[in-house]
């Protein structure tokens, strides 16, 4: 309906990777739409990207971008109708987990990838224990009797460092604190040894002390299990302490994308640029900034996204091109994925420092 | 033990110029319990605490959840009646007013809330949100207040087509905007600013928090800035308050606190805050547990269960809040 849609997508160079199946998962042109009666919003656009074994890639962006439809998308838990996938595939050691029946889904989910979410309290049933819980989650996808799921699930939870597991196992949520909450959801989710875990914005309803606790607890586990992390947030400073990678999300796509370093020293694409000169961060040792570098405007209305780059009307280096032509995801060099028309005339690192 | 923690805080309550002057503000919430319903134990919320805000000074008030920060401010607007203490207002002590007095201090002091979702009613314009707070005070007059009402607008950056819009048609920063504004409206000489940015996204975090600035400059406001995380404060306040457990732990100048912070939770708190930077090498200082309740509190210093420094005098006394370095107010035995 708008002029951008599909053709523009050819544009996005091949991955040199695509071929093989080597990726854990690999996420191709993913389009998932919902239709309402005011339109049609296109959540995510032609959003691509893959995770190796044992690696941790970081999605990050606001409300709206897309990050979250991105996480569900995996996980298959998109509400049909209203949404739908419009095109692209997700495809999880070579499987398009798209073509995948419900009960073949089922049988993934929570095995083979597991997910957390940010609010724990709601994430939990406040009428069941704790153990229950766990051992639900245990018994469905391995042949354990209850004993044997309840030894496990108090292994568990020793595991995420609840102490006196033995006991706890046999509380309700509203008995644990919310930092004690989240542990369980990590203990419930990496229960049956995923390969992939999905954390959307894990410790955006917690404390900062009890993010820290949070951020050891997952790299430790990381370590030890070897478990890959699709780590969805909206925190830059949490992307640079968890990823290896990350995508950077703005109105629906990805418009950067390269190793963590990489975009920390030398952002491409202006929105990030403004993301990292908007956080408030503190420094110890400098002298004390007064203002921060805010980006203008608002994040565009998903029902009607201009028909060229979606960051264009808050972009401070935006020419008239910028406004027409949808820019392609391109390389930039050494996989530093850029999607912007202006990105070798720009200097944003210069900026950064100023 | 009160009286000691009083006697030090006189100390920086002392000048004159203070708008604010809060002493020994407790707030306990009663619990009721037994066949016959009765107190049987109280949530100490806010627990012996004592500060003052300059004139014209941004003052940050931070804590995690349970600190008792957003008590604080719910108490000092009287939006929850204090258990004991006073709360000096340019002189006068509006813990003790009759309601209908504190009517009139809510027009010289106002509050801009977290949530802007749930703080404007959906089923006002911009132009009623913002008349109802001259209406409330007794300030309207038809002839000029519009043209006021577009001035305030564009103060915080919105304009004259916004008059007739509904909440439901802005973004939340917007949103916040508007709050703003209708906090503004009635001139008040103070502003409770409770975690307004926390809501928001980082892009629009930070155009809020320089639209406070650019306000604190252009109107000289006073406010008192709640937020749950040192990182927003800093820009913005001239002093920063960290609370943990219903008592201030820390009160220094900005400068001074973010540099060279006294106590051990300060210390922990600004460790914890993760650095937008891969490269970054530093050694955090994870803390273990949770906040302790608040129906129980560890006797002695309330941080001793988690701080790496507590010995067994920790235990014994409750540490005063005393002036470590000029200006410079931490309570901790140990440093």
């Amino acid at each position: 309906m708008t002029p951008n849609s599909p053709v523009s997508f050819t544009a996005t160079p091949p991955l040199p990777s695509s071929s093989g199946t080597s990726h854990l998962l690999e996420v191709r042109d993913l389009k998932t739409y919902f239709d309402s009666d005011a339109g049609t919003v296109k959540a995510v656009d032609g959003v691509s990207f893959h995770i190796d074994k044992g690696e941790t890639l970081a999605v990050v962006g606001e409300s709206g971008s897309g990050k979250s439809v991105t996480s569900l998308s995996v996980m298959r838990l998109i509400p049909q109708p209203p949404g739908r996938f419009a095109g692209g595939r997700i495809l999880f050691k070579g499987q398009d987990l798209l073509q995948k029946s419900k009960s073949e889904m089922r049988r993934i989910r929570g095995n083979e990838i597991a997910m957390i979410f940010q609010e724990p309290m709601t994430s939990l049933n406040p009428v069941k224990t704790v153990g229950h819980q766990i051992v639900e989650v245990i018994r469905l996808h391995q042949r354990l009797s209850a004993h044997q799921a309840r030894r496990r699930a108090i292994d568990m939870l020793e595991l995420v460092g609840i102490p006196e597991p033995g006991k706890r196992i046999d509380n309700f949520p509203h008995q644990m604190s919310g930092g004690m909450r989240q542990r369980v959801m990590i203990a419930m989710a990496l229960s049956c040894n995923p390969e992939l875990l999905i954390a959307d914005e894990p410790t955006t309803a917690l404390d900062v002390t009890i993010q820290a606790q949070i951020l050891e607890l997952m790299r430790r586990l990381q370590r030890e299990l070897g478990m890959a992390i699709l780590f969805i947030t909206h925190d830059l400073g949490v992307v640079a302490e968890m990823a290896d990678r990350v995508v950077v999300m703005y109105g629906g796509r990805a418009v950067e994308e390269g190793h963590v370093k990489a975009i920390f020293a030398d952002p491409k694409m202006p929105y990030t640029a403004g993301l990292m000169g908007s956080i408030p961060r503190v420094n110890r040792d400098g002298p004390r900034r007064t203002r921060l570098a805010a980006i203008p405007g608002n994040v565009p209305n998903p029902l009607h996204l201009p028909p060229g780059c979606t960051f264009s009307n808050r972009c401070k280096h935006v020419r008239e091109t910028c406004r027409e032509t949808l820019p392609p995801l391109e390389d930039s060099g050494n996989r530093h994925m850029v999607r912007c028309l202006r990105w070798p005339d720009l200097s944003l690192k210069q900026e950064l420092i100023t | 033990m009160t009286s000691l923690l009083t006697d030090a805080e006189h100390n920086v309550a002392a000048p004159s110029s203070a708008l604010l002057d809060v002493r020994n503000l407790r707030k306990y919430f009663p619990i009721m319990g037994g066949l016959i319903p009765r107190v049987v134990a109280n949530v100490k919320a806010v627990e012996d605490v004592s500060f003052t805000v300059k004139a014209g000074e941004v003052v940050g008030l931070v804590g995690e959840s349970g600190s008792g920060k957003t008590t604080t401010g719910r108490a000092l607007l009287r939006l929850t009646e204090p258990t004991s203490g006073e709360i000096m207002f340019d002189g006068v002590d509006i813990a003790k007013v009759s309601a209908k007095r504190m009517r009139d201090y809510r027009k010289e002091m106002q509050i801009v809330f977290q949530d802007p979702y749930a703080s404007l009613n959906p089923r006002l314009t911009v132009e009623d949100t913002i008349m109802q707070a001259y209406r409330i005070h007794g300030l309207w007059d038809p002839t000029e207040r519009r043209d006021r009402i577009v001035e305030l607008l564009a103060a915080v950056g919105l304009s004259r087509h916004h008059l007739d819009r509904y909440p439901h048609e802005f973004s939340g920063g917007q949103r916040q905007r508007i709050g703003i504004a209708r906090a503004l409206a009635v001139n008040p000489r103070f502003i409770l600013a409770d975690e307004p940015v926390s809501a928001l996204d980082v892009s629009i975090q930070a155009q809020v928090i320089n639209l406070l600035q650019d306000l604190k400059e252009q109107f000289g406001l006073t406010i008192l800035f709640i937020a749950h995380d040192l990182s927003v404060v800093e820009f913005i306040s001239d002093r920063v308050i960290v609370m943990y457990l219903g008592r201030i732990v820390e009160n220094a100048p900005s400068e001074s606190l973010y540099r060279n912070p006294i106590h051990p939770y300060t210390e922990a708190l600004l460790s914890a805050i993760p650095i937008p930077d891969p490269e970054a090498t530093y050694e955090r200082k994870v803390l273990e547990g949770d906040i302790p309740s608040p129906i129980n509190p560890p006797s002695g210093c309330v941080f001793r269960t988690r701080c790496p420094l507590a010995t067994k005098a920790c235990a014994e006394t409750v540490p005063v809040l005393e002036e470590k370095r000029p200006g410079h107010f931490a309570a901790c035995l140990r440093r």
